[in-house]
């Protein structure tokens, strides 16, 4: 097919192999217009996010107003007809497995089409009542079952079918049908509003302005030009949309009204483009009556495709570019910007950014030096703002260096404040000590400017141009709602533990599979390596327009695989984490996502490092893509004016790259690959890392009933005495010091013997189900006695041996697992690994949340130390103060902990006191551990386990 | 580590003083304004500014009695702040203990005359700010060091014979600014005056035979007493605190007689002092220094050159102000951030844990450091890097 300019559905031959080409061409060759199109703002930037489908049945009612629901399901018609043309669904609970695109040739009715229900008469049919006015969201009607043979038949016939597609889309529409009968028709409501003619006193405006300011209603604007260009007969017979409810209006007041309602009459007269202005102005009575037509999501019956000439983006956007920064909160959290500030308003935190420069005009305005601000509203902080101005002023003079965090005390209430500066200008973020510590706070603040260095080029700029405002908005509300919000999906994490993985730079990454892995690589290379063939044919000698520099491939809110340079990758986690897209992807299956933005990456724009001799990075403009499917997030950066093309203006979104990381994305869904289950697999897999001990099973004594022996026990449970006394027999031997070679050698032999525990990360080929089912956590914790941070190695090194890494080890004495919690960061690769959530869950309880909770508030402190004598010594200048060389390369820090049962008054027996340390190490080459284990281990073993897994 | 100390008045933000050591260049006086006036605009708006840090260093206020602000700026010890809340705390108690309480609060009242005044507690507040390997652990926890000295009950005789000679109850052997024995009624004393009245006998220039007025900051802070000294031998002095009576005129003749078939243990005891334990007791020779803290009793023991032969003569590692420096540094690590112990406010993050951490260490590549508490006991012991982590308990 390559090369030929013969449309795909001509294609009969094709071998089984090519399939992901197919997928590939499909997506790239679909005259249809992708969802997102219509989302894409003036500056070319992208932030669309479909979320639902994850539970997805035939009817997903839509809530009574849109605050509480996904933004998309506000889209109303506009949106609908491309639900019904997607195909990515699942059935309740199960998971998505043959989720397939399919091509759509329905084309260019995402405007219009769902629209084009006739007017007339549809004010006389009174239908349905508001309860029912959902919007019948049929995008998950065309379910998988079925779906494998249609993709079976695929293989063999070609495509053919597939794209002219009759027999296929009628049965799908038949289905469909048979749900929609009985909610079939057309729904008309009445509402009644009181305009607000105070908001409209000077004269003459446009309908349309009249209409957002009377009731609060935007309606759907539509392109002067299109208006010029197209004749008379179109506009009058373009429906008259509800875009928007602007918040605290009649409209959103009364909450019938919502995005996508076509408004049908005012007074019952009939409203159209031709006699809007009209009718507004002549609205005088005190309560106007609105009739809306509620969509309803049109099958097969809605007017035939109209094939597009030509891609997407050389036609004229219809409908208007959003405001800059628009809904992404709410896209991504469900409410909206106003609802959250006033959730944190109660909590004393506070952004902003302050100016020392003369305004002139001081006595007229004395917030002039509040050049940004949010929360919007005055507390505490802002009325002291000039105590952070003047501190940053003083304090450099007295000490030399920049300010860099304050403790306050207000009304009893600690609360810290970091602050850095740009020349005359002062960022500071306040928060309250009990929730943020301050190492948190800190990252926090170098995060957030990172993230808003890639988004605007630097800091200042980002808070100087006014236009970026909404989008700071958004982003501190976000980050706000990261830290205070209520963590529904994941219980057991307490605010330090948050902290903790808040303050870890880099990305929790799930080590899969060599064979997965590879298979990701692949995946992600093929797409890196951009030889698509349709490209070639449309434009045989242009210069590309985009260069991909590097991928990076997100499963929920894990790094499956990074094939960007480490600053690039933080820079592309940064993102995502602030604004909460890996959450959003780790809590439910998004349908479709999309993100284009010009982005300033720190690696390219803000070289830490004078590049090598010889050699310059290509100055050019970079693109952030990030394309997520179900659980699944692309991060793709694109280079344009290096080896591509240069570009001016505001490039959109190139529809072609993101088909291709669609098909990307889609091509890990696939059958030969199934990477979610792999991953799901690997997740949920109780041998997939180190398990984890439950501290209150250890600890309290409520210890589990043994179960019977299953086969894994028996085998392990003599193993596990002949490895102790194996080690005690090296441990004493050998007296004080171990080399690596002595004490790995012996355990490795053993390794060898266990094979029943070895098959270690195959949760996607199954073959260690049996042993995995079979342990349940409480056998696993009995007799398991799996201290197996050797498997953390392999995180650590990918390149490791196999053999080596896989097994665990045991080096505990007894039976008992004594392992809590571990955290395990390289800073070179910018990943670490902690427990999934999953494998959190299974050993949850009051004071393992405690010991928890130490560990983390712990390690936190841990950190602080370790990153002090990770600074550079030559960038330190002579420090005016003298410095502290005491404890300049820290290496190990451990504490120990105590925990005295509380002795119930009539036991003689005082319960015996447990204790467990949390150890934090240093590794070179920036790498560190955190664990945490029950004291009963020996020293002499855990020196073992350290040394063993690095080395070391 | 170098320190500014400014103290200004809390109600005009007059400035009172400033002291500095190292080799800082004094600070002008607009800066030093505005660095009360921030604490000062906080305040108007019921906002307590505690401190703020920059890339290497730290600032703290505090204001006590309300009415006067210090403020102390200093390298940033990445400790808790309560050990600089501690040394301001020391500070201010120093002015009260030379100048009694009520001119303290009444500063206001004639500013000019109490600057004059304030010039007797330079060299106390020197002597608290000065370099780690110069102070001792006395201010840094809150206890006063002694030296465990065999003779120490021999000696006890003797004191008790001259603090009756004396008329009072108050009176300790000093023997190189460590106490060897003391009364019981000097051991009621608070930490606060135990420690400040050691740190202002070793402050004070040696002379022979000295009497001066102090108050006791928390027992006595209104009413003065007379601190008397009298200098023994070369390094030990005895002080006793009486009233009005007896004059130093006649208590000097009294010294001679009642310490002078004391000298030989005097002197043996004055042998000890680097060490400052007996020499019967060995310890492992990779242990480089310790701090034993009761906190009950309000004393501390402590040595940087347990072993009788000196390693660091033998260019092995630290040298003994290097490993006093290393101890300070990790006691100000440990305490406040895993340790609560006598310091105001050193509970206050240790207080986060469920579950009371009981031991920590530190390993670096020239030392490890380890410290465990029980009961009122907490020991911080140095190491010389060869030994093993795991044999550190």
């Amino acid at each position: 097919m390559f090369g030929l300019k013969t449309p795909i559905s001509r294609y009969r031959k094709r071998s089984s192999l090519d399939d992901f080409d197919g997928i590939r061409s499909i997506l790239s060759r679909s005259k249809v217009q992708e969802s997102w199109t219509s989302h894409v703002r003036q500056q070319g930037d992208l932030f669309y996010v479909d979320v639902n489908g994850s539970h997805g049945n035939g009817h997903v009612q839509q809530p009574p107003h849109p605050s509480s629901g996904s933004f998309h399901h506000s889209n109303g018609s506009l949106d609908h007809s491309d639900d019904s043309n997607q195909t990515f669904s699942s059935r309740l609970g199960e998971p998505p497995k043959n989720n397939f695109y399919k091509g759509r040739q329905n084309g260019l009715h995402t405007d219009t089409g769902a629209q084009r229900p006739k007017v007339n008469g549809h004010v006389q049919t009174n239908g349905s009542s508001f309860g029912s006015n959902g919007y019948h969201k049929n995008q998950s009607k065309y379910i998988s079952q079925d779906f494998d043979d249609e993709y079976v038949e695929l293989d063999r016939n070609g495509y053919n079918s597939w794209t002219s597609s009759p027999q296929i889309n009628n049965k799908y529409h038949n289905t469909k049908q048979d749900v929609n009968n009985q909610e079939h028709g057309d729904k008309i409501k009445h509402v009644y509003l009181s305009p607000n003619y105070k908001n409209c006193k000077n004269g003459q405006m446009s309908g349309i302005k009249m209409c957002e300011k009377m009731f609060g209603i935007k309606l759907c604007q539509y392109n002067d030009k299109t208006r010029i260009n197209n004749n008379n007969n179109v506009v009058k017979d373009r429906k008259v949309i509800v875009q928007a409810v602007v918040p605290g209006s009649a409209a959103e007041k009364c909450r019938q009204i919502h995005r996508g309602d076509m408004m049908l009459g005012i007074n019952d007269m009939e409203v159209s483009w031709v006699n809007l202005d009209k009718t507004f102005n002549s609205i005088s009575n005190k309560k106007v009556k609105v009739t809306f037509q509620v969509p309803v999501v049109i099958g097969p019956q809605t007017p035939p495709p109209v094939p597009l000439p030509t891609y997407i983006h050389s036609l004229p956007p219809k409908v208007p570019p959003r405001q800059e920064g628009e809904d992404i909160v709410q896209l991504v959290t469900g409410t909206t910007t106003g609802v959250l500030s006033s959730k944190f308003q109660s909590c004393l935190c506070s952004f902003m950014y302050l100016t020392l420069e003369d305004t002139g005009s001081e006595s007229e305005n004395h917030r002039d030096d509040i050049l940004y601000m949010f929360p919007r509203d005055d507390n505490i902080a802002t009325e002291i703002r000039g105590l952070f101005l003047t501190l940053c002023g003083v304090l450099p003079e007295v000490t030399g260096t920049a300010v860099q965090t304050s403790t306050l005390l207000y009304k009893g209430q600690y609360i810290h404040t970091v602050y850095s500066r740009y020349g005359k200008d002062l960022l500071v973020i306040a928060m309250p000590a009990n929730r943020v510590p301050l190492q948190y706070l800190h990252c926090i603040k170098s995060e957030l400017q990172q993230v808003m260095d890639l988004l605007f080029s630097s800091t200042s700029r980002a808070f100087r141009k006014p236009r970026h405002k909404s989008h700071l908005d958004q982003l501190f509300s976000l980050t706000l709602n990261k830290i205070f919000g209520s963590d529904s999906f994941n219980n057991t994490s307490s605010p330090s533990y948050k902290a903790l993985c808040g303050s870890v730079p880099g990305t929790k990454s799930l080590e899969l599979s060599q064979e997965n892995k590879v298979l990701c690589d692949e995946i992600l290379s093929e797409f890196e390596a951009a030889d698509f063939d349709d490209l070639e044919e449309d434009l045989p000698f242009d210069r590309r327009t985009f260069t991909i520099l590097g991928t990076c491939l997100f499963y929920k809110e894990y790094l499956l695989s990074n094939h960007m340079a480490a600053e690039d990758l933080r820079d592309v986690h940064l993102f995502l984490k602030y604004h909460c897209l890996l959450h959003l992807v780790s809590k439910q299956n998004v349908e479709e996502l999309v993100v284009w933005r010009e982005v300033f990456p720190s690696r390219l724009c803000r070289p830490s490092q004078a590049s090598p001799v010889g050699y310059n990075e290509p100055s050019g403009r970079w693109f952030l893509l990030i394309v997520g499917i179900n659980s699944f997030l692309l991060g793709t950066l694109l280079e344009t004016g290096g080896c591509a093309r240069t570009i001016d203006g505001n490039p959109r979104p190139d529809p072609f790259y993101i088909s291709q990381a669609k098909a990307t994305l889609l091509q890990l869904e696939t059958d030969d690959v199934a990477m979610a289950e792999c991953c799901e697999n690997r997740l949920s897999s109780e041998k997939s890392g180190p398990s984890l001990a439950s501290a209150d099973a250890l600890m309290l004594g409520t210890k589990p009933k043994r179960e019977d022996t299953t086969p894994s026990k028996s085998q392990g449970s003599p193993k596990s005495r002949h490895d102790e006394q194996e080690v005690d027999r090296i441990s004493h031997g050998k007296g004080t010091a171990y080399t690596g070679s002595e004490t790995s050698t012996p355990v490795m032999r053993r390794q060898g013997s266990k094979l029943s525990y070895g098959s270690n990360d195959s949760g996607g080929s199954g073959s260690s189900a049996g042993v995995s089912r079979g342990n349940t956590s409480k056998t696993l914790s009995k007799a398991g006695s799996v201290f197996d941070m050797v498997s953390m190695n392999q995180s650590l090194t990918t390149v490791s041996d196999e053999n080596k890494s896989v097994y665990p080890i045991k080096v505990t004495k007894g039976v008992d697992n004594v392992l809590f919690h571990y955290l395990n960061f390289d800073g070179m690769e910018g990943v670490y690994v902690c427990p999934t959530s999953q494998e959190m869950s299974m050993s949850q309880g009051a004071l393992h949340a405690q010991v928890l909770h130490n560990f983390s508030t712990s390690c936190l402190q841990l950190r602080e130390k370790f990153q002090r004598s990770n600074m550079n010594p030559e960038t330190t200048c002579k420090h005016r103060f003298g410095e502290d060389n005491t404890f300049k390369h820290v290496q190990e820090q451990g504490t120990l902990f105590q925990y005295k049962p509380s002795v119930a008054p009539d036991t003689k027996k005082v319960p015996p006191a447990h204790s467990y340390w949390v150890i934090g190490r240093r590794y070179p080459g920036n790498r560190e551990l955190f664990v945490c284990f029950h004291e009963s281990v020996p020293q002499t073993a855990i020196e073992l386990a350290f040394r063993m897994d690095f080395g070391s | 580590m170098a320190v500014y100390v400014t103290c200004l008045t809390a109600g005009g933000g007059l400035p009172v003083f400033t002291r500095s050591s190292g080799d800082l260049k004094p600070l002008p006086f607009p800066l030093i304004g505005s660095l009360n006036g921030v604490h000062m605009f906080g305040a108007n708006h019921n906002v307590d500014l505690l401190s703020s840090t920059t890339d290497d260093s730290k600032v703290i206020w505090k204001v006590f009695q309300d009415s006067i602000t210090l403020i102390i700026i200093s390298q940033d010890d990445i400790a808790d702040d309560c050990h600089m809340t501690n040394l301001l705390k020391f500070i201010h108690q120093s002015l009260v203990l030379l100048l009694g309480k009520e001119e303290v609060q009444n500063i206001d009242k004639n500013v000019e005359k109490f600057k004059r005044e304030v010039k007797v507690c330079n060299s106390l507040i020197d002597h608290l700010i000065q370099a780690p390997a110069l102070s001792t652990f006395s201010q840094l926890t809150n206890t006063v060091e002694i030296i465990a000295a065999p003779e120490n009950n021999v000696l006890q005789n003797f004191l008790d014979a001259f603090t009756d000679a004396a008329e009072t109850v108050y009176g300790c052997l000093l023997v190189e600014g460590k106490v060897s024995v003391a009364t019981k009624k000097w051991w009621s004393l608070t930490a606060n005056e135990l420690v400040l009245l050691r740190m202002l006998v070793t402050s004070l220039s040696d002379c022979t035979s000295r009497d001066l007025p102090v108050y006791l900051p928390d027992s006595h802070p209104t009413v003065p007493h007379r601190l008397m000294t009298f200098h023994l031998t070369k390094c030990v002095q005895v002080c006793v605190i009486c009233g009005p009576n007896p004059a130093l005129a006649e208590l000097e003749p009294e010294v001679v007689r009642f310490w002078k078939t004391a000298y030989d243990p005097l002197i043996s005891v004055c042998r000890l002092h680097p060490r400052n334990f007996p020499i019967t007791i060995t310890l492992d020779p990779n242990i480089l220094g310790f701090l034993v803290v009761n906190r009950d009793t309000n004393r501390c023991l402590c040595s940087t050159s347990p072993s009788l032969e000196d390693r660091s003569t033998l260019g092995d590692g630290l040298n003994t102000s290097q490993r006093k420096e290393v101890l300070q540094s990790f006691y100000k690590k440990v305490v406040g951030s895993f340790f609560s112990s006598n310091i105001e406010g050193s509970a206050l993050r240790p207080g986060e844990y469920s579950h009371t951490p009981q031991e920590t260490y530190i390993t670096t590549d020239i030392h490890k450091c380890y410290a465990a508490q029980t009961g009122s006991y907490q020991i911080f012991i140095l190491y010389a890097d060869s030994i093993p982590t795991y044999a550190m308990r």
